[in-house]
Order: C-alpha cells, then structure tokens, then sequence
C-alpha cells in the first residue's frame, strides 16, 4: 500500500512540472488548461491529505478548489480569451530557452529554501513544500516576463496556488471560514482582473501590458 | 452591545441602496458616510477609555489600535464621500463619467468603506487577510473608473502588485498559523488575535522571523513602504480624488495597521529588536526614496502621492523607534497625516477641475482662479510638511526625540527624518507656491465646489488645533494607542 504522503508527494511533483510546462508553451488556451490541471492536482492533494487525516474540512477544501480553481476561474479565462481573439503570448520578455532555464533555477532554491524552514508538525509529504515555493516563485516569473494582461493573470494565479499547497500541507488548511473567505476573494479578483483586461483591451487593441509603461516618475 | 458591526453594514446596506436607486446614490452614499462618521467616533473612543472589547461572538475585537484606524477612516471617509458629490456631479458635466456610471461609483466607493472598517474590527487574522485583498478588489476598478489609458494602466499596476503582495502575506499568515497550531493546538481561534497576543510568547521565533519578512513585504506592498510602493503614485494620481482620499487617508492606514499586529507577534517571539529594526529600516528607505521624486515632480497629485510614502515611511520608523514616546508620536502622526493628505487631496481635485489638468506647470495662479482651495493646499502643504504650529511638526518632533534619545539606529532614523523633511518642505513649498502665485491662464473650466470653506477650514483648524494644545480625550486617545503598541521586552 502507498502512503498518503508519497501520494501527496506524487501529485507535488506533478504540479511541479504542469507548472514549468506553463513557462514552456506560449499559447494562452493552453496555458488556461495547464491552469486547470493544476487546480485538479491541489484538490487531490486536498483529498487525500483529508483522507488521511480525517479533518472533515479539508473535503470542503478540495470541493472549493474543484469549484471556484477548476471551473469558475477558467471560465472567467476562457469568456476573456473568446472576447478577445488571442491565441499566443508574442514577444515575452524572456525567450523560451531562457525562461526555463531561470525557472528551473528557481526550483533549485526553493528546494534549498524549504530545506531551511523546519515544520515538524507538517504533513510529513517532502516534495510539497520546496513545490509550493517553487509554484510561487515560477508564478513571479510568469508575471515579470510576459506581457499579456492574462499570462500575468495566470502567473499570479500559480502564485495562488503555492501559497496553497503550503497552507495544505504546513497546517492542514486555514480555518474553514477564512479559506471560503481566501477562495471569495480569488473569485473577485479574477472577475475584476477579467474587467479591467478587456477595458484595456478596448483602449489599446491589445492586451500587451508594454503599453502600460507610460506612467513614470 | 457594541456598534462596531454597524460601521460594515452601513455602508454594504448604503452600496445596495445606490445599485438599486442609481439617482439617489450620492445622497445615499454621503448620509451613510456621516452615520458611519458619528458611529465610528463612538466605537473609537470608547475603545480609547475602556479596555479591549469584543463583539458578534468574537468575531469583531476592537482596542485602542483599532479604534485609531476606525476614527481615521470615519473622518476620511465622511469626507471624500462629501467631496464625491461636487466632484462627481463636476464631472458628470464635464463628460469624464457617463451620467449611467455614477450609481456604480458610489457602490464600488461604499463597498470599499465596508472593506476597510472590517480590517481594523476583525479578531481573526486570517479574516483580515481577506478584508484587506477585499480592499484592493474593490478600489481597483475605482482606479480606472475614467477609462483613460493612464488610469487603466494605474489600476491593473496596482491591482498586479497589490495581490503579489498579499501572495506574499498570506505565505507568512500561514506560517503564523503554523506556529500558533503549534503552540495553542489546532483550532480556528489559533488565528483570534486575542489568543495570539496573549500567547506571543510561545509562538516558534525561527518560524515567526520568516512570517514576519513575508507579511512586511506583502503589506508593505499594500501600505506603500518602498520600495515596494511603485504602484502608488499612478494609482493615486490617475484614480478620481475622492477615491484618492480614500487611498492615501484611509487604506494605507489599513495596511499599515495589519502589519503592526503582526510586529507585536513577532516581537512577542522573538524580542522586540528583530520587528523593529526591520520596520525601522524600511521607515527610512521610504523616506529617502520619497523625498527626490518629491523634488523633481511635475504632477499635483503624484506629488501628494510621494509625500504619502514619505509620511507611511515616518509612521513605520516611529513604530521602529519605540518607547513611549515614539509609539505616542506613531499614532499621532497617523491621524494628522490623514487629516492633512486629505484637504491636500480635496484641495488638489478641486483645482485640477477647475484646470482640467493636474500638470503643476499649468495650474497656474491659482490664488485667482479658486482663492479657497488654493489657501488650503498652500496650508495644508505647510502643515503636512512640518511646520509649526500644525499637529504634523508636534508627531514629527516627538519621533526626532524619542530617535535621538534611542539606540543608534533609531539616532540614525530620526536624522533621516529631520533631513527628509526639510528637503520635503522646500521642495512641496516650491512646487505649490509656483502653482499659486503666477499669472492664471485666460480660460479655466466652471467646476463648482460648494462648502469649499468647510472642507478646507474644518481639516486645518483641527491640525491646528492639535497642533497647540492637545484635548485630554485626545492625548488619552495616543497613550492608549502607544499602550498597545508597547512591546513587552
């Protein structure tokens, strides 16, 4: 029989590389459903962390995640990418070849990183924390180096997801009220991200944020 | 029974009353914003009198810090919610807002009040979190509710930064969880602040260090402590002014007051030093990134801006310096700095109608054009900048003295401080006076602006006021607030 924790850490590494597949592919309707593996992925671990701990809430955490990660906030996405007849993230700050590079780098200090942080209490899973650093830190590099409105919106959503999978596994979970409230916020904020991405596209004919370099000083 | 709830139902009740009767809204939105004035002084001085109190089965918890923050945004709020009448109605005229928008902006203005009372009222932590990313969410569209180009590029900047930033502190509310499940056992009330504060002690130092590095980063973001503060001076200069208000009087408060519980925390772990030299630190790296684009600005409300982060700067490296007379001056410099950012804001807006523009080099004379917002923003400018005998000079001076009789870090700061400040105060001086002084241009917009003695006098003959002579409730209300900030070493 396989322990709760290599499943966990099993579906660690995998979120892992659905993430450093978001560096490596361009196109935006792929990356929405790099998005949802990765939501599938953290409800899993929601699941079976709940499965093996018998904390009833982290059921309502891995429903949550299926709900509002893995239908509601693609949808938003996916409305946004209809609206605006984009295929392709062109023209990133970082080649491809590059980004990937950086990225894995990243994975390398987040590994070192968590190494450091000693969770005795943590659900004994090795490979969920350096991979929640490493999805916060891939997230950052998302967001620094693309410049469509919606791969920066993806990136601070991988960040999301992180932070995430560390509260899962360091505490099994916040509190079930502040997770609801967490998961209202991501909500609004994906719906207020989607507004804001489609009146700049309006303004500009895209959705290049290197437009939005004007404001200085 | 506490009214504390009451400070976030009315304006959420006041927001569904302006979706709903879209022609009535302003009306509506300034009588919430007044009912919430008077509600909020009461909350906030009974805080100030009475020991710390809870309210809807715990879930609320109000102490003298929150009953600072409460007061603050109860007057801001009262007035750019006033302010929002004549300015919105000005530009409804002008065409910058689509007559159909106004009943939106002041849902999207209520819902943001209701957000940033709940910061200061939540017992739990982790609700907090939520109240302030509520915040953003619901100022970001404010942002860009002219559609320019500018502000839309303001309000996503702000709104990208802003949610890395409580990325950031939500990473370090979960290892603040970790400790406290740790030490109080696995309980939702191990996020309650009261049980927190009570049991600092036995929270993990190791573990506290990294969350408290995370949470004055994320929040720092949010408060506008540079150098994390780039969004700020684009999303309050390109936001419409009552929502500027909103932002440099009121929800930088907010942040800063989270990342304040949190330094108690980790003071409460780990000794006072280690939360207190950082926010020291960032104090002074906010004053000195301030204070040049202070010199070289050539926008109004930028400029007001860069003074906003100077003055977060002050409060943080207050709170750095410590002791009682710094933690008294904190507090204090809090309120007039949000007394004085608002009449500059109101001010500020009023003039930019009046011009169209906000370009310093083109509002020229001023003193002419619109003598009462101009007497104010040349006051205010004084005030804020340090002069006596406004309230600011007493809260800067009291922080240069506790600094100078410091540790050397604190000696350090306090220099900081009186250098930034002069520069600051030759600088914004220059600036306003040339706006005032020269020659008005042949054409200027009519933009009304009713009460405009009012919303100038009232603010500056309060700092004024407090400026000369500190009213016992008042000075009691600062020791209180200076009480809860006390570490205990």
């Amino acid at each position: 029989m396989i322990g709760a924790a290599a499943v966990v850490d099993g579906l660690a590494i995998a979120l892992l590389s659905v993430a450093l597949f978001s560096v490596a592919l361009r196109g935006l309707v792929s990356a929405v459903w790099l998005l949802v593996a990765q939501s599938i992925l953290l409800a899993f671990v929601a699941a079976t962390i709940g499965v093996s701990s018998g904390a009833a809430h982290m059921w309502a955490a891995a429903l949550l995640t299926l709900g509002v990660r893995t239908f509601a906030v693609p949808a938003v996405l996916f409305r946004v990418l209809g609206a605006v007849a984009l295929k392709r993230e062109t023209r990133p700050l970082l080649s491809t070849r590059s980004a990937l590079i950086l990225a894995v780098g990243l994975v390398l200090v987040a590994y070192v990183a968590a190494g450091r942080l000693e969770l005795s209490d943590a659900f004994p899973a090795r490979q969920a924390l350096p991979v929640s650093l490493a999805l916060t830190f891939i997230g950052l590099l998302l967001m620094a180096t693309r410049r469509k409105a919606i791969s920066q919106l993806i990136g601070l959503i991988t960040i999301e997801n992180g932070v995430f999978l560390a509260g899962l596994i360091a505490t099994l979970g916040l509190p079930l009220f502040v997770e609801i409230g967490i998961f209202f916020d991501l909500l609004v904020a994906v719906g207020v991200t989607a507004v804001l991405t489609l009146r700049i596209n309006e303004q500009f004919d895209t959705m290049n944020t290197d437009l939005l370099r004007r404001l200085r000083g | 029974m506490s009214l504390a709830p009451l400070l976030v139902l009315v304006p959420l009740v006041a927001a569904a009353t302006c979706a709903v009767a879209a022609s009535r809204a302003a009306a509506v939105s300034a009588m919430a914003a007044s009912l919430t004035f008077v509600v909020g002084s009461i909350v906030a001085f009974s805080s100030f009198a009475g020991p710390p109190e809870h309210a809807l089965y715990g879930l609320i918890y109000v102490d003298a810090l929150s009953g600072l923050v409460v007061l603050i945004i109860a007057v801001v709020a009262a007035i750019a919610s006033l302010y929002a009448v004549a300015y919105v109605g000005n530009a409804v005229r002008a065409e910058e807002i689509a007559p159909s928008g106004v009943g939106w902006f002041y849902v999207w203005i209520q819902l943001s009040i209701a957000a940033m009372f709940a910061v200061p009222l939540m017992n739990n932590l982790g609700l907090m979190w939520v109240a302030i990313e509520a915040t953003t969410l619901t100022t970001a569209l404010l942002v860009a509710f002219f559609r320019r180009r500018h502000s839309l590029e303001a309000a996503w900047k702000y709104l990208m930064l802003g949610a890395v930033g409580l990325g950031f502190a939500l990473f370090g509310l979960v290892l603040t969880y970790y400790a406290a499940s740790h030490a109080l056992g696995e309980a939702a009330a191990a996020l309650d602040w009261d049980q927190l504060r009570a049991n600092a002690g036995a929270l993990d130092g190791a573990l506290m260090r990294v969350a408290f590095a995370l949470v004055l980063i994320g929040f720092g973001t949010k408060a506008g402590l540079a150098p994390m503060h780039t969004w700020l001076p684009d999303a309050h200069g390109e936001a419409p002014t009552p929502v500027s208000v909103l932002l440099s009087g009121a929800l930088l408060n907010c942040a800063l007051y989270a990342i304040l519980r949190f330094h108690l925390l980790a003071a409460g772990a780990l000794g006072a030093s280690f939360s207190s030299d950082l926010l020291l630190g960032l104090g002074v790296i906010s004053i000195v990134v301030a204070v040049p684009f202070v010199l070289v600005q050539h926008d109004l409300k930028r400029l007001l801006a860069y003074s906003s982060v100077e003055h977060m700067g002050i409060v943080a490296l207050a709170v750095g310096i410590g002791g009682p007379l710094g933690l008294f001056a904190a507090g204090f410099h809090m309120f007039n700095h949000s007394v004085g950012k608002t009449l500059l804001f109101v001010a500020a807006g009023a003039l930019g109608q009046r011009y169209g523009t906000l370009r310093l080099s083109r509002l020229r004379g001023a003193f002419e054009v619109a003598p009462v917002p101009a007497l104010g923003l040349v006051i205010g400018t004084l005030a804020i900048t340090g002069a006596p005998p406004f309230a600011p000079f007493a809260s800067e001076f009291g922080i240069a003295q506790a600094g100078f009789a410091g540790r050397p870090a604190a000696l350090a700061g306090a220099v900081v401080l009186l250098a930034g400040s002069v520069l600051v105060f030759g600088g914004m001086l220059f600036h306003v006076l040339s706006v005032v002084l020269r020659t008005p241009p042949r054409r200027v917009h009519a933009a009304s602006f009713p009460f405009a003695a009012g919303f100038v006098g009232l603010p500056l003959g309060v700092l004024l006021v407090m400026g000369i002579w500190l009213p016992p409730p008042i000075r009691d209300a600062f020791i209180a607030v200076a009480g809860v900030l006390e570490v205990v070493r």
